[in-house]
Parts: structure tokens; sequence; C-alpha cells
């Protein structure tokens, strides 16, 4: 897998010209599967250009960071990727470690301008851009376009940008977990810019390996090492820092904690305008490897029905089953957890602030996201030899026998707790996904 | 044939040019294999073993002569292609440039690649001149990150005369090429370069400029007119933007210094000005400002632009950005009256600064350009009414309307979890089922909650008695894994020894079944012979193994205190044996350590009924994890359901039926834990002098100090080939009496003694207490992070014994000699925080309290911050004796104080009114305990106890610390704030 490259193809440098007082800002696109003709998707103003900028440098610098690898590994850089449709337009990246996830997300009034056509695609995001992001001021006028709207602009079908990146499976992996941590997430509070100033200012020097906790003192909100069960969790609380630097911008700060506290999003809000940053449990373990979307893609989803995904354009809407039910003619209301199950295969995003899944569509292939995941392939691979017997079925309860590595393991599955006897199991207690074992059985109970 | 013709010319070592040079493409690719085979042979090298006066030198020589190789290198190089290339030369770039390639081959072969892997490896010896040369006659066409990696060694020129380095600096090799200062010289200011790396070490003859060298470059090409000096300022301006690193950026901050621009020039060049001060590196910022502080009262400066960018300024966490920025505001507002409300509106931002000379800079500002009757601003600034300090209030007080009310308003805090000692909350789950026991087991080695090895000492005999022959092989993979972990040396984080020595019972465990069970336990019992096996046949690991495959009673243990869990698991190995299923007693009952006295009462009962011996060690973890002070209703009933009569009383004395003096002290050993919990002095004096024996270590109270300490140790002194005896001073706290209580360790086997077969004459006590040591190694303590707190939570009622120990190992100076020492501080004030909960503690958990407010690690000051908040909270705290503690250590300069006013700001002023009375007493009683000449740090302290006193009304001084304040006054820096302090009615 990891000499496994993807390749961008851009047809141009994203940049910024400025012509008569207007700043352009050109973000040229590729998409792995590429759907649509239009070389443009958005092409319009931008209402807030200074926050925006600094969300985009942000972003950027997300993105370029990494809190496990070495230097050396940071030297490639990873494009975001961009959703346009339904008259709002996102922006997300992920960190190298895939620990961090950030979003920027232009909300209906902030923009104004013309959504040529729906649909997600990775952006070229060089130095220069970024560069001149930074000089992007308050009352600029600032035009965008994802794509290149003047079709004459270059000569057709030839590329002129090539980068060779690795494929960023880490992304698809983690990108998929996040939405699914986001659907258990609940709002836990909002803090103004003085509250949200002072507690990042107590965020503690250097490399953290403790958790922090987010707590109240007095009238002030501070970041602590002790723990508190109500409080939210943060390990490897130094990524905030890639914050700071919009702090005193914003006009508001919203906390989301996952239920199990396995990731914390913040939301950063300015004028219509959202920046989303999530991170996970600790710095040392990418979304990626965490099993929450596990479960939901063990059970096969009809073909046609990820076929009909596929040729739908509701980009940024809100995803709604029974109108898919309807017009392509496939009974959805069976599969039970759709909507976790096709975020998980990278076809839905999840909105945090209006607590729903939308349409997104990751702009990379099908079989990419499917094949990513060892612990699900572990469960294949224990199917396929035969190693999974079940015990015991009656209603609720299943119990089962696994081989693992020289023993064989005891599974449980009783109602909603589920429990095995392997070292994964036993140290994490279920909080980082199901094992294999316990994955295996339940396919090869539902299969039967 | 080409082949043998090659090999000739190759051992005659003549001249293959002509040869190389008349053939055919064809010929070439034909070559190839016979070249590499060739390049094999010739390259060969052969092995040579020197015997030396150290022992045996390995080193190797080459077969054939060199003149050989570099025949064969021709070869190679014209007729290989570019992978073959790659594969066969180290650096072939390096090749491609020597003058006898560029010289005899290049001329009439060039190959594809020539270009390529000069910029792709960057040769050493390419310099900046020669690569300019190549450029020049066309023979490739350099990359940018090339000339960046080049360009900035350009100007110093080197070389070796007579063994000795001479480098000369020689700046005209940048007018040499048209190109240079045309193209490349920008190249600098685009991507990150070694530019800011470049100093010359070396004596240079013509440049005595230090490291500037290549900033003098510049300003000397601006200064010719050689370089545009409007493009070279713009150019250095954006470098901000780049996100360049540090040290970079700071280079090109200093190059802006030294070309420092007019104010013409800053004025026309405002945008790029802007730009910069986004930079993330504060020494950009800072010399952005610099120049913006002299045109800022200038005409065309776009004023409204600065306030809209002022925000991340004013929040910056470098001091004099934020000083600078409210200079240039309130200059602004000075010579623009359209501007003052919004500069005031602004500059409220910085109110949110808790330094006090910002706060009052910007107070001062919106005091002298504000309008009081502006609503905007009045809301404004109350949103920082919380953080404001007394003299900006003050400053401030007509737009602090409602000032009073909101002054008494400090919230109060809302996440503090009280302490939890009995309730539903924390409740520990019990189980009962098979299926339960088994995944509990499971997880016992795993350290997922720190009572699980509690727990483990009573769910293995209780699991014992489930097993059947249907159901004992599901224990295979928990087998396997204690198996595992007891033979592995890999570290663990996650886990301490503790774990360690769990899982070598569960190895015992399982040895028991595979005889109880060896029909069903075959696949198992062949695994761990032949995982026994491979590590046999492994000389490296057969101690280890035979050491950690020995039944738990043989094993050994790596310090004291870890007998008292070795001595529990033995006991509870004895329960599997005898198939019992009892609890320990001090298996608790609620997280993190606590036991309900009901369920103690119902547990030794059970003992009783069972005629089980009760271990004196267990006994007493069980009575000092009674919570302090409950009384549950129907004590006294249940009590009386005990057989043995001083057990009874034992109880009777600690729900407070009975008094001490009215009972006979048979086996002290069973009151002393009663006694030492309650902590009633007459108490304990009765108790120690009726049994003649001394309980200091016990209770943990030691005569100690902190001062200078003389320290002495070996240097070697090379001039008189001596060792020398040189001293040191320390800043350090000492317990005096701690040795004096040394004891021996008893043996195990006594340990395992029931308590009624215990001899009654002798006075030694025998307890838990006689293992507590934690003791330290002279670079790493032996107890393992993880384990600390387990071992706090042994005697969760009489903290102070443990506490002393770790303050005399492990702080005698308020740093850390290691990480373990760093682990064990964090754990330990994480566990103290839960457990707190009653304000007479003895002397040494108050000491530790205040070394970990002090200490060098911010973790741990933090920590110890919330447990001073909480225990204010529920008023469990004795703020008088920790403030002297403090008081004292500071005495001795234990640790800067700057340290601890630090953490006074920023975390324990301001969190409610009640806390900052608290706060108040703390840091008097400290003063008071503090030198006659007040140490540096000591004007913050005094600050924050002004601003503490102007906040409470109640705030009274004692006299012993006024008098400590007047002998302070001497000293002029701090008069004025004492002089403050003390007018204060």
């Amino acid at each position: 897998m990891a000499s496994e490259t993807l390749n961008y193809k851009y047809n141009s440098q994203s940049c910024i010209t400025s012509t008569k007082g207007k700043e352009n800002l050109l973000l040229s696109k590729f998409n792995e599967v590429e759907k649509g003709n239009s070389p443009c998707f958005f092409w319009g103003k931008l209402n807030n250009p200074y926050e925006l900028s600094r969300c985009l440098i942000t972003l950027s610098n997300t993105v370029q960071s990494s809190f496990n690898l070495s230097p050396f590994q940071l030297a490639l850089l990873k494009d975001p990727i961009v959703t346009a449709g339904n008259n709002q337009i996102r922006f997300e990246g992920f960190s190298h470690c895939a620990g961090v996830y950030a979003r920027v997300d232009v909300l209906e009034n902030g923009q104004d301008g013309e959504f040529i056509e729906n649909g997600t695609t990775n952006v070229d995001f060089n130095t220069p851009l970024i560069s001149e992001l930074g000089k992007i001021k308050k009352n600029d006028d600032l035009v965008l376009s994802v794509g290149e709207k003047e079709v004459g602009f270059h000569k057709e079908g030839e590329s002129f940008i090539e980068r060779k990146v690795p494929l960023p499976s880490k992304w698809i992996k983690g990108l998929t977990t996040v939405q699914h941590y986001f659907s258990e997430s609940d709002y836990a509070l909002s803090l103004n810019k003085i509250q949200a100033l002072q507690l990042f200012k107590t965020i503690p020097n250097g490399k953290v390996k403790t958790d922090y906790f987010l707590i109240k003192r007095g009238s002030k909100y501070l970041f602590s090492p002790l723990k508190s069960n109500s409080a939210v969790c943060i390990g490897g609380i130094h990524r905030l820092k890639l914050l700071q630097p919009l702090i005193p911008l914003i006009n508001e700060m919203k906390i989301y904690p996952q239920k199990d506290m396995q990731s914390v999003t913040f939301i950063l809000c300015f004028n219509d305008l959202n920046f989303v940053f999530s991170i996970s449990r600790d710095f040392w373990r990418g979304f990626s490897g965490e099993g929450a979307a596990l479960e939901a893609l063990i059970e096969d989803l009809p073909e046609n029905l990820i076929k009909a995904f596929d040729n739908y354009s509701y980009t940024n809407q809100t995803f709604n089953p029974t109108l898919m039910s309807f017009e392509e003619h496939i009974d959805v209301s069976k599969i039970d957890k759709l909507a976790t199950k096709l975020s998980a295969m990278g076809l839905l995003g999840y909105d945090l602030e209006n607590n729903g899944f939308f349409y997104r569509r990751l702009p990379f292939e099908l079989d990419r996201i499917m094949s990513l995941n060892p612990r699900l392939k572990g469960a294949e691979k224990l199917l396929l030899e035969g190693k999974v017997e079940i015990i015991l079925k009656k209603d609720n309860e299943i119990e089962a026998r696994v081989e693992g590595s020289g023993v064989q393991h005891y599974v449980i599955i009783k109602g909603d707790t589920q429990k095995c006897t392997c070292t994964w199991f036993s140290k994490n207690q279920g909080e980082r996904g199901a094992c294999k074992h316990i994955l295996a059985v339940k396919k090869k109970a539902k299969d039967n | 044939m080409l082949s043998q013709q090659i090999e000739a010319i190759v051992e005659k070592e003549g001249d293959i040019i002509p040869l190389l040079k008349s053939l055919t493409p064809t010929q070439k690719r034909e070559l190839v294999p016979f070249l590499k085979t060739l390049r094999t042979k010739i390259f060969e090298r052969y092995d040579i073993h020197d015997k030396t006066k150290w022992g045996v030198s390995y080193s190797s020589k080459p077969v054939h002569s060199q003149a050989k190789m570099d025949i064969v290198d021709k070869a190679c190089y014209v007729c290989f292609n570019k992978t073959d290339t790659k594969k066969a030369f180290f650096q072939v770039s390096r090749l491609s440039i020597s003058n006898d390639y560029l010289e005899n081959i290049i001329p009439w072969y060039k190959p594809k690649w020539f270009g390529d892997l000069i910029n792709d490896e960057m040769p050493w010896d390419l310099t900046y001149e020669k690569l300019m040369d190549l450029a020049q006659k066309e023979l490739f066409e350099p990359s940018q990150a090339l000339i960046l990696a080049r360009l900035p060694n350009a100007i110093v020129e080197s070389s070796w005369n007579n063994n000795v380095n001479k480098s000369i600096y020689k700046p005209e090799v940048l007018l040499k090429h048209k190109t240079t200062l045309d193209q490349h010289i920008w190249f600098l200011f685009e991507e990150a370069s070694g530019i800011n790396n470049y100093y010359n070490y070396l004596h240079l003859d013509n440049y005595k400029g230090g490291n500037d060298i290549w900033i003098d470059t510049f300003v000397n090409l601006t200064a010719t007119e050689k370089l545009d000096r409007h493009k070279v300022l713009i150019a250095t301006l954006y470098t901000s933007t780049k996100g360049f690193n540090k040290t970079l950026s700071g280079w090109f901050a200093e190059l802006l210094l030294k070309l420092n621009p007019t104010l013409e020039e800053v004025l026309s060049l405002q945008d790029a000005f802007f730009a910069a001060l986004n930079s993330p590196h504060s020494k950009v910022v800072n010399s952005v400002l610099k120049y913006f502080k002299v045109a800022a009262t200038h005409k065309i400066f776009k004023h409204a632009i600065f306030i809209e960018n002022a925000s991340i300024l004013l929040n910056s966490e470098t001091k004099s950005v934020v000083t600078s920025t409210l200079m240039i505001l309130d200059k602004i507002a000075k010579t623009h009256k359209t501007l003052q409300n919004s500069v005031c509106l602004k500059t409220t931002e910085a109110l949110i600064n808790v330094d006090e000379k910002i706060q009052i800079r910007a107070a001062k500002i919106i005091e002298k350009y504000g309008k009081p009757k502006n609503e905007e601003l009045v809301d404004e600034i109350s949103m920082y009414a919380d953080n404001l300090l007394h003299n900006s209030k003050d400053l401030l007080k007509d737009y602090l309307v409602a000032e009073t009310e909101q002054n008494g308003n400090i919230e109060e805090p809302e996440t503090i979890e009280l302490t939890n000692v009995l309730a539903n909350d924390n409740k520990i789950k019990t189980y009962n089922t098979f299926d339960e026991l088994i995944f509990f087991v499971s997880q016992a080695i795993d350290n997922n909650e720190v009572y699980h090895i509690d727990l483990l000492l009573s769910y293995l005999p209780k699991l014992n008695v489930l097993l059947d022959k249907t159901n004992v092989e599901k224990l295979e993979p928990i087998f396997k894994r204690a198996l595992d972990l007891s033979l592995s040396y890999d570290w663990n984080s996650q886990i301490g020894n503790l774990e360690h020595e769990a899982a070598y019972y569960i190895n015992d465990f399982s040895e028991i079944l595979i005889k109880r069970f060896p029909i069903e336990l075959t696949s198992f019992k062949k695994k761990k012979q032949s995982k026994i096996q491979k590590l046999k046949d492994d000389k490296f690991y057969s101690s280890h193994h035979k050491e950690n495959l020995k039944p738990i009673e043989q094993q050994s243990i790596p310090d004291y205190i870890y007998q008292i869990h070795h001595a529990l698991l033995i006991q509870s190995k004895s329960f599997i044996q005898k198939n019992a299923t009892l609890d320990l007693l001090s298996k608790p009952t609620h997280a993190p350590c606590w036991i309900d006295p009901t369920t103690l009462i119902e547990r030794i009962v059970a003992y009783e009924k069972q005629s089980e011996t009760i271990i004196l060690y267990d006994f007493q973890i069980a009575m000092s994890r009674l919570p302090f002070n409950y009384n549950p209703e129907n004590i006294s009933n249940q009590i009386e359901l005990i057989t043995d009569f001083e057990l009874r009383q034992v109880l009777k004395y600690h729900f407070n039926f009975i008094k001490l003096e009215d009972v006979k002290l048979t086996q002290p050993e069973l009151w002393l834990q009663s006694v030492l919990i309650k902590n009633n002095k007459n108490e304990l004096d009765y108790f120690q002098n009726k049994l003649s024996t001394n309980l200091r270590k016990e209770i943990g109270n030691y005569t100690w100090d902190c001062k200078l300490r003389d320290h002495y140790y070996l240097e070697y002194d090379y001039p008189s080939q001596k060792q020398i005896r040189k001293k040191t001073i320390k800043k350090e706290l000492k317990l005096h009496d701690f040795h004096a209580q040394k004891k021996g360790p008893e043996s195990l086997l006594d340990n395992l003694k029931g308590i009624f077969k215990f001899n009654k004459n002798t006075v030694k006590i025998k307890s838990i207490y006689s293992f507590m040591y934690f003791k330290k190694q002279k670079y790493y303590t032996t107890i393992q992070p993880h384990d600390d707190i387990k071992f706090l939570y042994l005697s969760p009622n009489n903290p102070s014994m443990l506490l002393s120990q770790v303050v005399h190992y492990n702080l005698k100076e308020s740093t850390f000699w290691d990480e373990s020492s760093k682990k064990n501080m964090i754990n330990l004030l994480k566990g103290l925080y839960n457990i707190w909960n009653r304000p007479d503690y003895n002397e040494g958990a108050y000491l530790f309290l205040a070394t970990g407010l002090l200490c060098s690690d911010k973790i741990s000051r933090e920590l110890a911050a919330e447990i001073w908040i909480k225990a204010n909270y529920e008023t469990t705290l004795d703020n008088n004796l920790l403030g002297s503690f403090i008081g004292r250590l500071e005495a001795g300069e234990y640790a800067p104080l700057k340290r601890f006013t630090d953490l006074l700001t920023n975390n324990l002023f301001n969190i409610s009114k009640t806390h900052n009375d608290f706060l108040f007493q703390l840091l008097s009683s400290a003063v008071k305990e503090m030198n006659d000449i007040p140490i540096r740090g000591s004007k913050k302290l005094l600050e924050i106890l002004l601003e503490l006193k102007h906040s409470s009304n109640a705030a009274k001084l004692e006299d012993s610390t006024k008098e400590k304040l007047l002998k302070w006054q001497n000293v002029a820096s701090v008069k004025p704030v004492i002089k403050k302090i003390l007018d204060i009615k």
C-alpha cells in the first residue's frame, strides 16, 4: 500500500491574480473519478475574504502538519479537497498523521456566485498561493473559481501540473471515520471570543503527552491536566495550536465532543463562514486507525444503490433516504443504519451544526476506500479460512470461538454488548471499534 | 571483440577514450551486461584483519588499482542508461562535473541524463561559479533548488594551501553573470535556503563583519544600485508570507532592519508591511511595528487597516508586540479624532492580558480617548470586567457602572467534581457470572482501572470454582497473554510492575489448572512448552525465563514496597488452592480505593465463619480504606456480629463508640491504622507512650528545612593529573530525622503469619508502613509509574507517610532527575486529588503539595493547583500550613518565585471570592516565613497580595506578616507595593 501513489493532474497551478482591484483566486482541480463535464464547479465572489483566507492558511498549515512523523515524511504536501454545491463550498483536509481534520465551510451567505456544477474534487494548494492568501485584506474583492471557468484558457485535455504523492490512504480512511464520529458528537458548550482566547492561552508549551480536560474555573475556561469525568477530554493538546492565529478573529467557538471522547471538534464561527477542526483521541492515534466505521462496512450494500449514489449530484444537500429511494427505485428502508454505512464508504459527509449527513462523494475510487481497512480485511480473512465457529445463536445472543494466533478466542455478543478475549479488546474495551474477531462473528452471523 | 579489447585496456591501464569514441549506440547497449560484470570484478575489495593492542581491527582494500577502476568507470559512464548509472555509481554527477570528464568525455558525449542527475544529486563540490560556467556553456540548466543550495556559499571562495584552508570574501562573483542578480538572487526570497546559516567560521582576511556577511552584501548591492532597493525591500517583507521557519524569518527581519527603510519607503510600501504583520514569528512583527511607530502619525498611514489588523497583535503572546501595538493605537487616536472610538474599541482587546503593565497602558488609552457614554464601549469593557486588576479598574471606573455588583460576582466553579467517597457514581461494578469474570480477568493486566489489581485478587479465586471441563479452555487467550507478558522485556508505558506481578500470578493459576484439566488444556500446555524451549535454545534468555516462570512465592520484587501486594497475591493464590471464594478484606467497593464499612464487617464475619485466617496487611489496608468520619446507621449492631473480641473493640473505637484509653491494646498492629487515621494528637501520644514506640515514620512528620547546602564531588584536573575535590552549592530541601527511622525489612514468612499468631510482648508494631519506602537509585526510582498511585491508595487516609518518602527521595530539589520521577509526581498528584477529603492531613502531605506547587514540571504544578482549588471549595485544606510551607521553601529559594507567581495569576487567582480569601491567607502565611530580604520575584508576589487585599474586605494581615513587610520595605523595588498593601484599611 505504501508504494502506491496517486497522480494528481492539474490543468494549471492554483493562483491569485489581481485585475482591476479584484483578487481572483483560482483553485485548480483534479478528480480521480471525473464525473461532470464542466471544468468549473463554482465561480463567484466571497464575502469575507480576510477571514476566509486566514482559514485557508490554517487549513493549509493543518494539511502540512504532522504530529507523529519525521520532517522528512512531511516533505510531500497533500492537497485538500473541495466540495461545491447547494450554495455551499467546503474545503477539507487532514494533517499528515491523519489525527487532525480541518474543514472550512463557506455558508450560503458567505459567497455570491454561481455553482456551475456540483461535486467534490482535489484542489491544488501550493506555496505561492498560500503566500498570496496571506496578503488578502479585509475589504478586498475576492473572486473564487474552483476549476477554470474560461475553457479556452488552456489547451483542452493537456495537463500542465502533475504531482505524484503517496496515496493518501490514511486520509481516505480518516475522512470516513471522522464523519462517523461527527454523527456521534453532541454539542457541549459555546465560548465567546474572550473566553476562547483565555482558553487557548492555557495550552501548555511543547509536545504534550498527558490528556488535558476543558474545565471552567471562576469565569474562565481553561485546559487542565486533571481528569474530570464530565469535562471534554483532549489528547495531544498541542495540536490545537494550529488554531491559535484564528481565535482573535472569531465570533464564537462551539465544542462538540464525541460520545466516548474519541474525538473533539471545535467549530470556529465567523460571519457566514465556519472552520471545523477535529482532533483524534491522541496525537499518536490518527483517525485512520480507528475502527468506528468498521461495523458499518461488514454488510454489503446492493450494487445498484452504490451506482445510484455515484450518479447523484445533490452535493451538500441533506441526505434524504426516502427521496433517493423514490427517485432511484431502490428500497433502502430495509437497510439499517444506511447513512452511517454510506458515510463509511466516503459517500456522505456530516454537518455537526445542522446535525445531519449531506451528500459528498470523495474524489477517490470506491475500490480504494473499500480496500483500506486492515481490521476489516483481517475479519474477512478469518472467515475465508474458516476460523470462525459459532457455538450458540439465540435471539439477541451469539457465542463463538475464533481461532487467533495460537489460541481460540471467545466472543460473546449479547444485545449491545460484545466482548472478546483478545488483546485488542481487553486493552480498549470496544472504545476503538470492534476487533477483527467480533467483526468476523458478526458478519458470519449476518450471512447465515 | 569489444569486450576483450576493453579488458585488455583495463589490464594495461591504457587510454580507453579512443575506443569509447568509436562505439555506436547499439554497441554501447550490447556492452552493458559485460561492463556490469567487469565493474563488479574490478571494484572488488578484500578484507584485512589487523591485530592491534585494542583487539582486532577490520578494514578492506581494493583488489585493483585506482587507474583500472577509473577506466571502467569511464566505459560505464558512456554506455549505461540513467537507471543503470544510478545503480552503479554513488554520485555520478561528481564525475560529470570533474575536469577530467568535462575535458575528455563531455565534448563528444553528453549523456541525456547529464543535467537531470546534477540537479537531483547536487554534488557538494559543484560551486555556484562552476555551475554558472556549465550553464553558460549550455551543458545543463541548473534547477532552482540547486541554485538555492549553492548561491549562499558563492560569495566566499575557499582554497587549500599547504594544508591550510584559506577563505576570502568575494562578492564580485555575484556580478559576473547577469542572471545572478536578475534572477537567482531573488530565489532566496521565494523559498527556504540556508542563507541564514551561512556564516564563515573560518578566518576571512578581507571581511570582519561576523555572521552578517550576506546582510552586508545585500546592503552594499542596494547602496551601489546593483540591486533595486525598492524591490529588495518588498521581497524582504513578503518573505514573511512564505512559511519560513523562525530563524530564517528572523534573518530576513534582520535584513530589513539593516536596510532601514525611510519613512517615505515605509509609507509607500504599506501593503507589504501589513502583509508581514501576519507572520507567526514575533521578530518579524516587532520589526514591522518599529517602523509603524514612526509612520503612525503620518497622514497617509493606513490607520483604519492597522486598527483592523490589531486583533491578532493585541493577542500575541509576546509582550513587546502588544505594547508596541498599544503605542501605535495611542498615536493614531492622538492624531485622528475620528478614529478615537474605533481605537478604544480595539484597545479593549488588550484587557484580556493578565500583565498589569499592559492592562494599565490599555486602560489609559481608553480613559484618554473614550467616552463613558458610549454604550458599545461600555459593553465591550464590561466583558473584560472579571479580568481587570485593581489599578486598571480604577482607571476605567467610569465605564464599569455595575462594578461593585460584578466584583462580588465571580462565579463559583462549575466543573469541580466533589470527592466521591461512597456514592453511587463511583461504586465499583461487581462480577458474578462466568462470562463477566472471564472478560474481567482478560483485562486485569491492562491497567484499565487503578483498582483492577485489587479486584483480581478476589475474582480469580471466584472464577476458579466456576471452571469445568467445558469452559476451562476459554481461559487460553489470557493465559497466553500473561505468559507473554511475564517473559517479555518490552517496556509498556500503560502498565507498571504490579501488572507483571499479576501476570506471574495468572501463570501460576494456569499451572494449577493444567494439572486439574490436563486434557482440556493440552494445546496451551504444548504452546507454553514450545515457547520455553525456544527461549532455552536462545541462551541470552535462559536465566531470565527461568526467573520469571517461578511460582509467585519465589518471585523477586523490585523493591520493599512491592512486598505488600506480593503478600496479597500469595494470599489470593492460597484461596485458589483451597477452592475458597472469599473476597480479600481490602477489595475496594468504591472507586478508586474506598471500602463501604458495612461490606468490610460482612467480610470479617464471613472469614470468621469459614475459620479463614485474616492477614494483617489485608486488614490494615482495609481499615485505611474506610471513609473517615462516616458512620453508617446500624453499624454498632453489625460490629457485634464479629466474634473476635479485639477486632470488635478496634471497630468500635474506629466508629467512636469507645475511647482508646478504655481498651487493652493487646495487638497494637490492629489498632495502628485507626489511631493514625483519626489523627487525634492526644490519642497518638497515648498510643505511643503506652507502647513506648515512635510512630514518626508512620505519621510522616519530620523536621525539615530548605537552604543552600555544600556538596562535594571529584573532578579530574588535567595539569596536576589528579582527582580534585570540588565544591558546589545546591538549594536543597532536607528532612532531618528521616534516616533515624530506618528499619530493616522483615522476612516475607513473618508477614504471612496470621494476626492471631503474633508475639504479644513486642512493642515493635508490624505494619504495611514497614515496607513503604519510595527508594531511589542515583538516577532513577525503582517505583514504576502506575504502581505509585496504587501504593498511595494502600492507605488513602494517611498519605503523609508515603508522600514524605517521595519528598525525601524525589524532591530534594525542585527539578527532576529523570522522566519516571516526573511521572511519579504527576501520578501521585492525580491520586491525591481523588482522595483529598480532610484538612488535618499530616505535614508530609502538605509538604508534598507545597513542592508540587513549586516544582519544575508544569503539569505537576497545574495538578497541585487543582488540588488547592478543590480542597478549598470543600474547605478541606489548611491554607496557613500550606502557605507557611511554601514560605519556608522559598526562604531557601527552593524554586524561582516566578514559577509560583505565574501559577497564581494563571491558575489560582479569581477562582471565586472565597478562593481569593483563602489565597490571601495562603500568601500572607507564605510571606511571614520568607527571608528578611525579599528574593527575586517578590514584587510580583506582593502585587498579587495587594490585588487580593483589594478584592477582599475580610482580608487582614497577621502581625507577623506585617512585621516581615516592614522589614522588606527597606528594599526600594518593593517599597511602593508594600506601602499600598499596608495603607489599605
